[in-house]
């Protein structure tokens, strides 16, 4: 049934895709929230104005 | 703010090692979801009906057991919060609930193509079909709530009843095909289908499985630093506040 072989790709490079994608969405919001923990630990002690 | 500091201690309490930990489950996650797919791919036969495409379940079926899951733990956790009062089960249960999201999208667009070549149409309004987008625009809806709302207290419990409410639709998405006329099959499970698919699938639940939760866990560790962040935020502010008064 090689009519089918783009739709069995399509499942899987999308499913690759969203997941990966999401995999690097936590990288940058891990990120994001260390550097505001970071900013607000710094404005808490009084370093900042 | 009620109950401000004990996040605080959670989120300080996290040591390095969890980190690591957590690190070293999305490898292994990662790993067995490419041993798994090549697993279910490679050694299974084409379907006398459907031929190879029933290769698509692999990944559709894990996706959708794993979406329920985590709507579960949602639902555990927002119990939790509304029990105890404590931030980490609200903070849980948001994590929980954007991971769901993210599997219930992919379990409805993985059946848009599955449902192409063999019923002919991408969508149609069929209760499974319709159960499941239901479900999405639920849980889509709890995390634009949960954007919306600044006063933490607030939020956690708003988020606990829609979380609640939007879990309670997980069984009617599950037995809708049973209790409805609809054109989507049975519940796929080892029981289920033809024996020779029955290690491929199992063994794609589990790979899923360890992905979502890699994905909670770090999501949570992420939600617990931002709410740490927020904190003192909000604390540096009070004093300020104070002070030129």
């Amino acid at each position: 049934m090689p009519e089918s072989n783009g739709y069995i790709i399509a499942a899987y490079v999308i499913t690759w895709v969203m997941i990966l994608g999401y995999a690097f969405r936590l990288v940058v919001v891990t990120r994001q929230a260390r550097d505001r923990l970071e900013q607000a630990s710094r404005v808490d002690a009084g370093r900042e104005s | 703010m009620g109950h401000a500091l004990p996040l605080t201690a959670d989120g300080q309490s996290m040591p390095a090692t969890g980190q690591r930990s957590i690190e070293w489950l999305g490898v292994v996650a990662l790993l067995a979801l490419v041993g798994a797919q090549l697993l279910g791919i490679l050694t299974s036969a084409p379907d006398r009906d459907m031929g190879h495409l029933q290769k698509i379940m692999y990944v559709h079926v894990p996706a959708a057991w794993n979406a329920f899951l985590a709507f579960f733990v949602v639902a555990v956790a927002s119990l939790a919060y509304l029990w105890k009062g404590q931030e980490r089960h609200d903070l849980l249960a948001a994590s929980a609930a954007e991971v769901g999201a993210l599997f219930t999208a992919l379990t409805l667009i993985l059946g848009s193509i599955w449902g192409r070549p063999t019923w002919g149409v991408w969508w149609t309004w069929d209760p499974r079909l319709t159960s499941t987008a239901v479900l999405l625009l639920i849980f889509v809806g709890y995390l634009a709530l949960r954007s919306f709302v600044e006063d933490s207290d607030r939020r956690a419990q708003w988020s606990a009843a829609v979380g609640i409410l939007g879990a309670l639709n997980v069984p009617i998405v599950y037995m809708s095909v049973r209790w409805w006329r609809t054109i989507h099959q049975l519940q796929s499970s080892p029981s289920t289908v033809d024996p020779e698919y029955v290690t491929g699938l199992r063994a794609n639940g589990i790979a899923v499985l360890l992905v979502l939760t890699y994905f909670i866990l770090k999501r949570y560790r992420a939600a617990c630093v931002e709410r740490l962040a927020e904190q003192l935020a909000e604390r540096a502010a009070l004093e300020g506040r104070g002070r030129y008064a």
